[in-house]
């Protein structure tokens, strides 16, 4: 525990330290190379430290896991009220669904054939390839980042995009919900009914929230019940084998949608932003492991996936609202990966501890920082261009 | 009402959650392991809170409402939350204990307790004369009506006389300060009362210590331990909690200079610190972050922003810890011994009461805080029941076990009435705004 401990502060301390202060010249040239080394020093000192990691005391820090992957959920949630789905238009609909099945399902084809190669289980060929093509349908909130960078960001195609961020990253959780009961049901039926049980409870849960909220006056009262009901939602979702991001999000779903103190919830939940990704990507660092064929594997991966993902935008949509020149500014800014991608990896850990979900998180990992890298450059080069 | 209704419906939840780890639906299910303190956690977070706004509309303070909880759910009551959860939020109590601690000693300021200098040092020094004299004596004269006095030798009773009177000293500045920030209580009788608690509390430590040593130094007179030894070793002990606490209060002074755009995160890597020296050196927890709460308070700029800041977030941590503390305590001991206890507790309550009114007297304190204050050093929490177990643990007597569940026993009550009176002294002393 007491090295377990110094890794963590020796990371975060570094993590803030080296962001805020050794980068601070790049940043204003370039925000990529801040997020980038941000990561990276996290992601190196915890490997470091990741010997002292043992089962045991992973045991002892998941509560805080789930707690920040309920936070995720929770914080997403609060923007997608029902009246937020009544806003994007029906062809967004439509192309954030076919976008997402289709890049699910092609990832998850390609995954599958080379992880049942290597590991010959389809088991495990299954989850993992299920894992890294969940990984792989958010565009990263930071692709608004980009098109501010470029300033294309009130343009049309810019508002379009955002849309898109936001609705990929709730396909994710949505997706990630729908296949947390295969973890463990045995027939569909069984499926069918724990799928039901995990949006009802979390609708329940939800409404509880809501009349708690209702009439409170004092902050301090509204954090009381935020955070409670995080951790029991989160605590109830692995109780159950169900997905703790899914299960929050419906709950900050249900509340916003009924209450009108949504506002308020989100200022609170607003500052445990840093705090919540730093836990997540520093748990991530201390429990991945490097499989040379994975990294590999992955790199390739993340060329198909800006195929995948840059073919479905002009095919499927492009052409009816965006304009050309809007079509090829899109390549640097859909190609980092979303917070989710190495989350998913996290849940995966969780739910089958073992080597394979760390070759699993390592893969997810690489992918994040290499998408970060490359956009980074593709920004930089359009920026010397013009 | 309705939300007593909302936590019925939360508790049947987590009841449900708990009960069906093993069935054919859920074979996966690993609450009652690891995750199950995430669950409870939340569960006593709303719960307690509930609890705690329902007595204060009679007039109680709210942290009555979270020992309450705590005491129904705990594992001696319904079992909600169950011995091994316990265990499992120990990090989460620590926690909790450590930034209650820094805002403790972050309220003491230099410059007010100058000013009030006779009036520290008559307090702290009659609590320990007075109620440790007295307090000895009275072990001592009931000697031949109670048998676990009665059946001891003339030096394990004195050393349970003694332990048994620096155990009647000891109070609650945790108490004193959440019924004090519940309250919004604000005066120089506040600051008073939470500075005495806060030096008693650190002499305690030091003397508890040096006692329990000392004591079994001498009982097992053959077990090679020489009381020279074994004072050494208490000193330097306590000597490094205080160093280390400087040192993270300095540590937090620079952090604070860099990186003053997050007080949460400066708060969260100090009490991880804290934690990380606690665990590797066994320093005394709550010395330590006292120490580094009244460094950063009195030689940084920003000290008086982090406390703030740290007094702002600190209800969740109140709760959690007087919760915990509930759930910890057992009344069915009072079943057994409840007329000792009673005497112990009515015995310790005149002795405060006569050691606070001279002490206030000599020093030339005014009548309202001479008639009063003295309440607000019954209630015993944490730490009382910190040096419980620390006594459990070294003495592997029989009567020592016996001694330290009456000593339970007697905290249990004193964890009632003191914030009940707390809130009364600080509502005749005028230092509640309306």
């Amino acid at each position: 525990m007491e090295a377990l401990l110094l890794g963590i502060i020796v990371v975060l301390l570094s993590a803030v330290l080296a962001s805020r202060y050794l980068f601070r010249r790049f940043r204003s040239r370039n925000f990529f190379y801040y997020q980038v080394l941000s990561i990276l020093i996290v992601a190196t000192l915890a490997v470091l430290f990741r010997r002292s990691f043992s089962p045991e005391l992973s045991a002892e820090v998941r509560p805080f896991i789930l707690l920040a992957m309920g936070w995720l959920g929770l914080y997403s949630g609060l923007f997608i009220g029902l009246q937020e789905f009544r806003r994007f238009r029906f062809s967004t609909w439509i192309y954030s669904i076919s976008d997402t099945l289709l890049v699910f399902s092609l990832y998850f084809f390609m995954s599958f054939s080379f992880l049942y190669m290597l590991t010959s289980s389809s088991y495990h060929a299954g989850i993992g390839s299920a894992v890294l093509a969940l990984g792989a349908i958010e565009i990263s909130p930071l692709a608004v980042s980009t098109l501010r960078h470029l300033q294309l960001k009130d343009s049309s195609f810019g508002v379009f995009l955002q849309s898109l961020a936001g609705m990929s990253g709730i396909m994710t959780i949505l997706l990630m919900g729908l296949l947390a009961p295969m973890t463990h049901a045995q027939n569909l039926l069984q499926f069918g009914g724990s799928l039901l049980l995990q949006i009802s409870m979390s609708i329940v849960l939800g409404l509880v929230a809501v009349f708690a909220i209702h009439d409170l006056k004092h902050s301090r009262d509204f954090i009381i019940w935020i955070i409670g009901i995080l951790m029991i939602g989160s605590g109830l979702a692995m109780a159950f084998s169900f997905n703790a991001i899914f299960v929050n999000m419906i709950i900050g779903m249900t509340v916003s949608t009924f209450s009108m103190r949504r506002d308020t919830a989100k200022k609170l939940l607003e500052p445990l932003e840093k705090p919540v990704f730093l836990f997540l990507l520093l748990f991530a660092g201390l429990n991945m492991q490097v499989n040379g064929w994975f990294i590999l594997f992955a790199t390739v991966m993340i060329l198909f996936r800006l195929m995948m993902k840059y073919f479905s935008f002009k095919y499927f949509y492009g052409t009816a609202t965006a304009t050309a020149p809007a079509v090829r500014e899109l390549a640097p800014a859909i190609i980092p990966f979303g917070n989710l991608s190495f989350t998913v990896g996290i849940y995966l850990l969780m739910v089958v501890p073992g080597e394979f979900s760390s070759w699993i998180l390592g893969a997810l990992f690489a992918q994040y920082i290499f998408g970060f890298s490359i956009a980074g450059f593709a920004v930089r080069n359009k920026e010397q261009g013009s | 009402m309705i939300k007593f209704l909302l936590i019925l419906i939360l508790t049947l939840l987590a009841w449900t959650a708990r009960m069906l780890p093993d069935t054919v639906f859920f074979p996966d299910s690993v609450v009652g392991g690891a995750d199950s303190g995430t669950l409870v956690l939340g569960l006593l977070l709303v719960s307690a809170w509930v609890f705690g706004t329902g007595t204060k509309k009679i007039h109680i303070p709210m942290l009555s409402g979270f020992l309450l909880y705590g005491m129904v759910a705990g594992p001696h009551g319904l079992g909600l939350i169950k011995a091994a959860d316990l265990d499992m939020l120990r990090f989460t109590d620590f926690f909790a204990l450590s930034l209650i601690a820094i805002t403790a000693g972050g309220e003491l300021k230099i410059s007010s307790i100058r000013s009030q200098i006779s009036l520290y040092s008559f307090l702290t020094g009659g609590q320990f004369l007075i109620v440790g004299s007295l307090m000895t004596a009275l072990i001592y004269l009931i000697r031949p009506h109670v048998p676990l006095f009665a059946e001891q030798s003339g030096t394990v009773l004195l050393v349970m006389a003694l332990i048994t009177a620096v155990m009647a000293v000891a109070n609650s500045p945790a108490t004193v300060l959440a019924v004090m920030k519940e309250q919004d209580a604000k005066g120089p009788n506040s600051e008073l009362l939470l500075g005495v608690a806060v030096f008693i509390d650190i002499f305690i430590i030091l003397i508890f210590a040096v006692l329990i040593a000392g004591g079994l130094a001498v009982i097992q007179s053959d077990g090679g331990h020489s009381i020279l030894e074994a004072g050494f070793s208490i000193f330097s002990h306590i000597f490094l909690s205080v160093i280390i606490g400087l040192v993270l209060g300095g540590i937090l002074i620079i952090g604070l200079r860099f990186l003053n755009y997050n007080l949460t995160m400066v708060l969260v890597l100090l009490v991880v610190a804290a934690y990380l020296f606690v665990q590797i050196m066994h320093l005394e927890a709550m010395l330590t972050c006292m120490v580094a709460g009244f460094t950063v308070q009195n030689f940084s700029r920003q000290g008086e922003q982090l406390i703030k800041s740290a007094e702002r977030s600190s209800m969740p941590f109140f709760i959690i810890f007087f919760t915990l503390a509930g759930a910890k305590l057992d009344f069915n001991i009072l079943r057994d011994s409840w007329p000792i206890a009673l005497t112990l507790v009515g015995a310790r309550i005149l002795f405060i009461y006569a050691a606070t009114w001279s002490s206030v007297k000599l020093a030339g304190g005014s009548r309202p805080t001479r008639s009063y204050l003295w309440m607000g050093y019954l209630a015993q929490a944490g730490v009382s029941l910190g040096l419980v177990s620390i006594f459990r643990e070294s003495y592997a007597f029989s009567w020592a076990q016996e001694l330290a569940t009456l000593f339970i026993a007697v905290i249990a009550v004193n964890q009632i009435i003191g914030p009940i009176m707390l809130k009364y002294a600080l509502y005749k002393l005028k230092e509640i705004p309306g």
